[in-house]
This record gives C-alpha cells, sequence and structure tokens, in this order.
C-alpha cells in the first residue's frame, strides 16, 4: 500500500503533508519555526531530480507514505506511471496519489522557487517555513481528509474481507 | 524486460525506433508508403496522447518494446518510471531510450495542424519521414552495436 503526496517541486507542500501524516509535525496546532528543522527531506530536493519519489515512512494503518515533485506536468508524470505500471500487470488497487498543492501562501510559492531555483536558502527557506506555517491549516485539513478516507478504505475492504 | 522510446512526441522518432526494433520497418530501406500513412495516422490520432505508453511489439528476443511522449520532461519522467518500478519490485528491468534529438522541429508544426488531416500535412509528414529516417536507422544500427548479443547495453 502506497500513497504518494505529489506537488510542484516535493521540497515543501508535500514534505508538510507527508510530515503531518507520519507525525513528525503536530496534527492539533501549528509547529514552531524550529520544528520544520527536524523534518526530513524539508526544502532539499533538487531540481535535477525531479520526479524521484523519496520515502518518508510507513504511517499506523501499514501505507508506505512518498512524496513526489512534478513540476506543473502532473497530467504527464502521472499517466506515465500508471501505464508503466499497468503495462507490468502492477495491481494498482493499493496505489494512491494526493494533490498536496493546496492554496498557498503567495510567499511560499516566490521563496519555494527562491531556495529550489536559485540556491537562495537564506532568506529562501525561513520564508517557506514562514508562508506554511500561516497556511498550516489547509494542511491538516487536507491530511485528515486523506487519513479519514484510508481509513474508511481500510474498514471497507475488512467487511469485505469478511463476507468472502 | 521492456524497452521504453521516448521523445517529446511519442509518436514521431520515439515510434520509428520502435518499429526499427521490432521489425515493423526495414533496416535498410524506407518502409513501404501505406506503412508511414499508418505512423502520419498514428500521429494524428494519438500525437496528443503524452504520457501515456503506447504498445508498439515484441522483439526477437521478446522484449516488448513500446513509445512514450513526454514533452520536455523526458528527464523527469525517466525518473519517475525507473524508481515506480524499483517500488513496485517490478522484476524485468526497464530501459529507456531517447528519441529526443531525432524527432526536429516538423513534428511540433504537425501537431499544431493535426487537426487538418490533408494534402498538404502529409507532405509534411512524408519529408519529415525522408530526413529522420536514415538518422533514425543510424541510431539504431549504433546501438546494436554496443551490444550486438542483447538488448542490456541498448544505448
Amino acid at each position: 500500500m502506497k500513497l504518494f503526496y505529489c506537488c510542484y517541486g516535493g521540497a515543501h507542500t508535500s514534505v508538510t503533508c507527508a510530515s503531518i501524516h507520519l507525525g513528525y509535525l503536530p496534527d492539533d496546532r501549528v509547529p514552531s519555526a524550529a520544528e520544520f528543522a527536524g523534518v526530513p527531506f524539508y526544502d532539499k530536493m533538487d531540481n535535477h531530480k525531479l520526479g524521484t519519489p523519496v520515502f518518508m515512512g510507513r504511517d499506523a494503518l501499514g501505507w508506505d507514505i512518498y512524496i513526489i515533485g512534478m513540476k506543473n506536468v502532473k497530467t504527464l508524470v502521472i499517466p506515465a506511471m500508471k501505464s508503466y505500471l499497468n503495462a507490468c500487470g502492477m495491481d494498482q488497487s493499493d496505489f494512491l496519489l494526493v494533490n498536496a498543492l493546496v492554496e498557498l501562501h503567495p510567499i511560499t510559492s516566490i521563496s519555494g522557487v527562491a531556495t529550489r531555483k536559485f540556491g537562495l536558502i537564506y532568506p529562501g527557506r525561513p520564508l517557506t517555513i514562514w508562508g506554511i506555517r500561516k497556511t498550516y491549516p489547509k494542511f491538516l485539513a487536507l491530511v485528515k481528509d486523506v487519513k479519514e478516507n484510508l481509513q474508511v478504505r481500510g474498514n471497507y475492504i475488512r467487511t469485505a474481507t469478511d463476507f468472502s | 524486460m521492456r524497452i521504453i522510446y521516448y521523445s517529446h512526441w511519442g509518436t514521431y522518432a520515439a515510434y520509428t525506433m520502435a518499429a526499427l526494433h521490432t521489425g515493423l520497418y526495414p533496416e535498410d530501406r524506407l518502409p513501404p508508403d501505406d506503412w508511414i500513412w499508418a505512423q502520419h495516422e498514428l500521429c494524428l490520432r494519438y500525437g496528443e496522447q503524452t504520457g501515456n505508453l503506447i504498445y508498439t511489439g515484441m522483439d526477437e528476443q521478446f522484449t516488448e518494446i513500446y513509445t512514450l511522449g513526454c514533452r520536455r520532461h523526458g528527464e523527469m519522467i525517466v525518473r519517475a518510471i525507473q524508481h515506480i518500478s524499483d517500488i513496485f519490485e517490478v522484476h524485468e528491468t526497464v530501459h529507456m531510450i531517447s528519441a529526443e534529438s531525432l524527432d526536429g522541429m516538423l513534428p511540433v508544426l504537425l501537431q499544431k495542424l493535426n487537426s487538418r488531416d490533408n494534402s498538404f500535412t502529409k507532405m509534411l509528414f512524408k519529408d519529415w519521414f525522408y530526413r529522420s529516417y536514415p538518422k533514425c536507422q543510424h541510431a539504431f544500427q549504433n546501438g546494436k552495436l554496443c551490444n550486438p548479443e542483447g538488448n542490456q547495453g541498448f544505448c
């Protein structure tokens, strides 16, 4: 069971979602800027590695959580991955992709480009954190929805197995 | 093993390379006109459908050959497919071969005109095919020379 949080650069929004999902970041309050320093892979994805899925951890339900950056061409990358898995005859029922591009504060987007594209770690990184903290409730809502859906899905599969 | 030829569009040079690999197209001469028009038809129908693998056939070693249109994002899609292959533990290896340099500029124009299937677009396509085919033949034969016994070293 694999779940991929997808975003533009695979460095900020998808990492934040995956971190909330896995408990690296709190789900009941806005974390401090210092807490982001402990998040693995935050603001780390290089531009020349875009498209590479990164394993973040396994959640309580047994889902492997990955992050992936797809620039603005997820309509190209997702069909490519899915059609490849189809060609290989792989079961895709346990392969989920979640769009982690929530509506961001413009500062997050601008500073994200500054750090990842132009290498301006300072002041770029602190500004991305500032922007993400501003919109943190949106991330919490997204991850909550995802977790609820996974829970319902798990219950449904368990029920279906019991009946069979 | 699977081999995926990719380029900006999956139906131009990438498809020509794949057709050469599977033996649909002869290595020593141009294919008959009917086959060229068939590829033109393929471009009209599926040219815009980038991101979806197109199955072309099998070679004599039962390697499955596909083509893929990646627009300007070939490198990123190669990484995505290769990693997804590892993550899902696909045991068969996948080789991705770029045909981007063989496409040229004409396919861009042809795709812009692709709603118009007329003698002008056919003429343009034939012109492109005649120019690109020797390059594809050359690239394919060079690739084979890397490892004449198999596809492992296809480059």
